[in-house]
């Protein structure tokens, strides 16, 4: 038991040392849009400035809780840094029909995809969502964040202005 | 032998590729288990579940190596021994995923085992769902492929994850999915965006049955067709699948199928989806004999809205493979602000309905009852809805904003769930109940702020009324505690309440939470499969990160 | 090249989809063995008055802890009712799987596909059927629940008559056979007949919480353990869509006796039930040897 402990004490040191300072590509996999088509990853793109990247799912409440906190921000936000928000859900069928109406019915101005078997979660090694990743102008993985508190965008907003 | 031979190779192949990257991430959950008089979780009691071990621990890692074109990666999962409520397959510890894959010019080329969905999945999805062991990856090889812009082919052959093992039956499938818009050069810049795709699926399993005649390999192929104009979106799937007596259908020969349309409507501020669906005989297993959620090939959503609440997981639905059809519509809609219902802030309004009946089942002739073994076991009125009813819920919620620091969303659900269709519950007949919550959202001062919620179940079935308490308060970016109790006020027998209190720390990418307290017995749905996890009394430690 | 490309992919798809699938026209299933011709047909007398006799199917499973609860519960009924109570004990599902410590497999192919049908281990072990009444809404019954609806059927009518005639020949191990069913009433609708073969006092290990602190039993009594369907699970339909009072349909079936089989322990069990409710009407019993 102690042996354990002790282990995953190491382990999970190991990858916190692992996971600072690391600067990772964004990876290339085929989502769709909400019309349909099939767009790959590595042609995100938004004039240089950085892109914001949010996993997200109808049926998550923290998720939508993260996502109305910046879209009430967001015009500062885009005047200010120039950033762009990128929504990803990973619905699957069940609920897939519903992403568009209910980004559109929550008035969300974010860029809409679907990732419905999970294949850019799994290639982020993403665990649970929300989940959010900020990229830089080379599409660079320079910030990550996992679930959602009130004003947690806060200081996703910190992590964007240091790319100015 | 092998699997310290495939992690070294990939260890020193790391080392050496210094361009490359290494990402991945872990979970590690354990949990102490402590009797518990009022639930009669001990281990006096067997049928509890309550563990000798005491103490039981499940965890993973993934760890994942990119560069450029190429990628590969493992998974190692430890189970020492499952949590309670997880299949009782996972026990033990082992490299359980391991793959390569190597992508250029369109092609792309996946080795060793992969997930993969052809159209909405309802042909065929390997995926994972690990909070509920879920987990169907093929082990075989893949190839996609783009010919020309706008056209997507698939195919894979492979064999089906079962625990630490795989399945007897091979899995072949073909895809393919064209974008009328992007594939014909006239097409490119009108409004109108049109994708049609196609799949073809079999399975393989020898007959070593001496009772029946059985198909060794059996088909199935599906269409698709998806539209998009402007704020219109519609979606359709057919699938048909051939002959498959299996333990599931009780060894019927009829072919299944099951189609699933929705269309959708949005603009800003605005949204409304349908959607209706029709399955017939389509449970599909790479073997036959299998059940539970054992190597299933395809996925057949619930036509039915996912609920977070925790009183509204009580009564959850899980599609009824076996034959079902059902409806959804479902409405958001954002008063504007400034008007009188919306006042500074807007309103948001999301309501739901959905409905879900038995298919209509006529006997084949007039002496052989319905379902027999080893014949075409019934015929079915494709248009015609069964008398039974599995499952209808309308609900709605409304959130409202009053001023910078307080918002209020209050939800009403209402319910009517046949416990003997969707699971087997002692209970037998129809739960009809009511559901009101309401979530207040405070915010104390910058980046703290406070969360309660107040539910309430009503019904005079099963185990009748239950009433939950919860405040959480958050510290961003790091903290949370939350405190909450359930109270199943209402039941007749034992009227148990069930205290949880939890705290968080969040850094980046890793969490951490502790919890102690009481867990109700419940039913996790799965697809078309609901399980049952005992009640259960203990303090838990979740470990989660990526990198 | 592109045309080529695509008509190549085309061809390989029409070819795995003609290669891999087997459509089995009829008979699905493998047709069971004749009647066997040294069988000798049974002439049956004319019954006066037929008792209602009541069916009590016990799903049950060797490594079911609280099962032993449930046949005790049966033994006690069947004590309470003398011969108008059939109990048959059906081991399937998960609790009957076999292992080292259980390796006897008490499954059979007609018992499980009544658990697939019916759910019963799915709802849990251990429960019953009393004449598979209430199906498909409240038909699974815990054993605290059955004498009640014992007592409840067991005033009905009959509304229809069984008679079994059973020899066994010990030289050539076959057993023989006869049912007569007598339509006791004008009936409308159809009629299906199953017979099976059951065997009491088979000693096996058995999980038994009720023993501390072993939590087993090492020679365990099974009593009315179902062991042979001799029609299929559904039963062979009298042919008819009514019936007319006092028509009669005799059935014959023979089988030879397995080796692990004792004679001497074994019953014949034989029901009229209705296909569209499951519903059985009446059930008979009959030891093989007197």
């Amino acid at each position: 038991m102690k042996n354990a402990l002790l282990a995953l004490a190491i382990f999970s040191s190991t990858l916190t040392a692992l996971a600072q300072d690391k600067i990772s590509i964004f990876p290339s996999v085929n989502i769709k849009s909400t019309d349909g088509k099939m767009i790959n990853t590595n042609s995100f793109e938004n004039d240089g400035n950085p892109i914001v990247v949010s996993f997200w799912a109808t049926w998550c409440k923290p998720c939508a809780k993260e996502l109305d906190a910046i879209t009430e921000v967001y015009d500062d936000w885009q005047e200010e840094t120039g950033v762009k928000v990128i929504a990803i859900s990973i619905d699957d069928a069940r609920n897939a029909v519903k992403v568009a109406p209910y980004a559109n019915g929550k008035d969300w101005p974010f860029e809409i995809y679907l990732d419905s078997n999970s294949d850019l979660k799994r290639a982020l090694n993403v665990n649970a969502i929300p989940h959010t990743f900020l990229l830089n102008s080379k599409n660079e993985i320079v910030w990550q964040h996992t679930s959602y508190f009130d004003g947690d965008e806060e200081e996703l907003f910190e992590e964007i202005q240091k790319l100015k | 032998m092998k699997n310290l031979l495939s992690i070294l190779v990939l260890c020193t192949g790391t080392l050496l590729a210094q361009s490359g990257q290494l990402s991945g991430n872990f979970q590690s959950d354990f949990q102490l288990y402590l009797e518990d008089e009022a639930l009669d979780f001990n281990l006096e009691n067997p049928s509890s579940g309550f563990p000798s071990e005491r103490f039981l621990s499940n965890g993973f890692a993934n760890i994942m190596y990119t560069n450029s074109n190429f990628s590969a990666g493992i998974r190692y999962e430890a189970y020492q021994n499952a949590l309670l409520g997880y299949p009782s397959g996972y026990k033990g510890e082992g490299i359980t995923y391991r793959y390569a894959q190597f992508s250029k010019n369109g092609l792309d080329v996946t080795v060793g085992n992969f997930y993969e969905q052809f159209g909405s999945g309802m042909i065929l999805r390997a995926y994972e769902e690990r909070n509920l062991g879920y987990d169907n990856a093929f082990d075989g090889i893949r190839l996609k492929y783009s010919p020309l812009k706008g056209v997507y082919l698939k195919s894979l052959v492979g064999r089906q994850r079962l625990f630490f093992d795989k399945g007897e039956g091979l899995v072949r499938g073909v895809d393919g999915e064209v974008s009328l818009n992007e594939a014909f050069v006239g097409l490119n810049e009108i409004k109108t965006q049109v994708l049609l795709g196609a799949s073809f699926v079999s399975k393989y399993q020898k007959d070593l049955n001496p009772a029946y005649n059985l198909p060794e390999n059996v088909g199935s192929w599906a269409s698709r067709m998806s539209v998009n104009h402007g704020r219109w979106n519609f979606n359709s799937e057919y699938v048909h699948k051939y002959n498959d007596p299996s333990a599931v259908n009780n060894y019927i020969y009829k072919t299944g199928n099951a189609l699933l349309m929705s269309g959708s409507y949005s603009k800003r501020g605005f949204g409304l989806s349908l959607a209706a669906k029709r399955i017939d005989n389509m449970d599909y297993r790479s073997e036959r004999d299998q059940n539970l959620q054992n190597l299933i090939i395809n996925y057949l959503p619930a036509l039915t809205k996912q609920h977070a609440y925790t009183l509204a997981t009580i009564y959850p639905y899980g599609t009824i493979t076996t034959g079902e059809m059902g409806l959804q519509a479902e409405l958001n809609y954002k008063v504007k602000k400034g008007s009188r219902l919306g006042g500074k802030y807007g309103m948001g309004v999301l309501a739901n309905f959905s409905n879900v009946y038995a298919i209509d089942k006529q006997q084949i002739d007039a002496f052989t009852p319905l379902d027999s073994t080893g014949t075409l076991g019934y015929s079915s009125d494709f248009f015609k809805v069964g008398e039974e009813k599995y499952f209808q819920e309308f609900s709605i919620e409304l959130s409202k904003k009053v001023n910078k620091k307080l918002k209020f969303i209050g939800t009403y659900i209402n319910t009517e769930y046949n416990s003997a269709a969707i699971v087997g519950y002692s209970y037998h007949g129809m739960i009809y109940s009511d559901i009101f919550v309401l979530e207040t959202q405070y915010k104390i001062k910058s980046k703290h702020s406070i969360r309660t919620e107040i539910q309430h179940l009503s019904t005079e079935q099963h185990e009748g009324n239950w009433v939950m308490g919860l405040a959480e308060y958050t510290i961003s970016p790091h903290y949370f505690f939350a405190v909450q109790n359930l109270y199943n006020y209402g039941n007749t027998d034992k009227k148990i309440s069930y205290p949880t209190v939890s705290a968080g720390y969040n850094k980046g990418t890793s969490r951490f939470a502790l919890s102690y307290g009481k867990q109700r017995a419940g039913i996790f749905c799965v697809g078309g499969v609901c399980r049952n996890v005992p009640a259960s009394n203990g303090l838990s430690l979740s470990i989660t990160s990526s990198f | 090249m592109k045309t080529f490309k695509i008509y190549s992919l085309l061809i390989a798809i029409i070819s795995i989809s003609l290669f891999s699938c087997d459509v089995i026209e009829e008979p699905f299933m493998v047709v069971q063995e004749v009647v066997s011709d040294s069988c000798e047909a049974f002439i049956f007398s004319p019954v006066e008055t037929y008792t209602k006799k009541v069916l009590l199917e016990d799903y049950t499973g060797q490594t079911c802890g609280n099962c032993p609860r449930a046949a005790e519960k049966a033994h006690e009924l069947q004590e309470q009712y003398g011969e108008q109570l059939v109990v048959i004990a059906v081991h399937a599902g998960w609790f009957s799987n076999t292992s080292d410590e259980y390796p006897n497999d008490f499954t059979t192919e007609v018992g499980n596909a009544w658990n697939t049908h019916f759910g019963n281990s799915l709802a849990g072990n251990p429960n019953g059927m009393i004449d598979r009444v209430g199906y498909p809404n409240s038909y699974i019954l815990q054993y605290s629940q059955w004498g009640e609806e014992i007592a409840e059927q067991i005033q009905i009518e009959p509304l229809v008559g069984i008679q079994i005639a059973a020899t066994y020949n010990t030289s050539s191990k076959l057993i023989c056979i006869d049912t007569q069913s007598e339509i006791l009433y004008d009936l409308e609708g159809n009629l299906n007949i199953t017979v099976v073969l059951i065997e009491s006092g088979i000693i096996s290990k058995q999980t038994d919480y009720s023993v501390d602190p072993e939590q087993y039993v090492d020679d365990y009594e099974q009593n009315h353990v179902l062991r042979k369907g001799l029609t299929n699970a559904w039963g062979e339909s009298l042919g008819q869509e009514t019936y007319l009072q006092s028509e009669l349909f005799t059935h014959r079936y023979s089988i030879e006796k397995q080796a692990d089989w004792d004679i001497n322990n074994m019953s014949v069990i034989a029901f009229v039930s209705n296909p569209a409710t499951y519903e059985v009407l009446q059930v008979e019993e009959l030891h093989i040897i007197d």
